[in-house]
């Protein structure tokens, strides 16, 4: 383990290795790009928004 | 990400993980799945199960152990993050779910933050320990990484495609400590 953890912190590898995590990071708080769904309130399971 | 200190019966004295339909319920784990399979561009129902099984899998892990996965970045992918969203918007159930049914009992909590923003205090090193920390409790807890796991975890699909280390080879990474709760004392940090 103690060997891979070198490697990883190698220059380019943890270049590339934040890469991969930036890209995800990236969407982190973006709003949805699908369509509304039906919400139901904490309180009651009737009354559903399509 | 903060833990409380409340602990729930531990689903793991049963021998095996618990499935995520057995987390989720049948009809909340048929809802994530459809839902997630309509969605534009979507894969196949197969896959999404596997997405869903890979975030009870990450959900199921901080539970259990939260002195040493507790605030760590995700080491899941953006897909995985958004099912864990679905979860926490449906709020009565993912509090069942986190006090009742994981194993650690207590409210897991979400928070964003930039990996780059993340890995600066600790420095690499730390940062590079605590993305591998997940597999060996990984492992100890639900067998060795399959194909259908390795797209989800990121450190996992880095050090196979980058590194090009095989899945016997990134599964039989051990802990340090030689156990999967491993006696090292590690620091809770404040983001997931």
């Amino acid at each position: 383990m103690d060997q891979l953890i070198k490697r990883m912190t190698q220059e380019p590898v943890w270049h590339k290795w934040v890469a991969a995590n930036s890209t995800q990071a990236a969407k982190d708080g973006c709003i949805s790009t699908t369509t509304k769904d039906g919400c139901i309130s904490t309180t009651t399971k009737s009354g559903c928004i399509s | 990400m903060s833990t409380s200190a409340a602990h729930a019966p531990s689903a793991h004295a049963a021998d095996r993980a618990p499935t995520a339909e057995e987390l989720l319920g049948p009809t909340l784990h048929e809802e994530v799945v459809r839902h997630f399979s309509a969605e534009p561009d979507a894969p196949s129902a197969a896959v999404v199960r596997h997405r869903v099984r890979e975030c009870l899998r990450y959900l199921y892990l901080v539970s259990r152990h939260p002195d040493r996965l507790g605030g760590l970045f995700l080491p899941v992918e953006q897909d995985i993050d958004e099912i864990w969203h679905y979860l926490i918007l449906q709020t009565r159930e993912y509090r069942e779910l986190c006090e009742q049914r994981l194993p650690g009992g207590h409210f897991i909590h979400h928070r964003s933050i930039s990996y780059g923003a993340y890995q600066e205090a600790p420095g690499r090193q730390t940062a590079a320990e605590e993305a591998l920390r997940w597999i060996p409790l990984y492992t100890a807890e639900f067998g060795p990484f399959d194909a259908d796991a390795l797209p989800h975890w990121t450190i996992v699909r880095f050090l196979h495609d980058e590194l090009h280390m095989s899945l016997t080879e990134i599964s039989g990474l051990v802990d340090e400590a030689g156990t999967p709760d491993g006696p090292k004392a590690v620091p809770v940090r404040d983001h997931t």
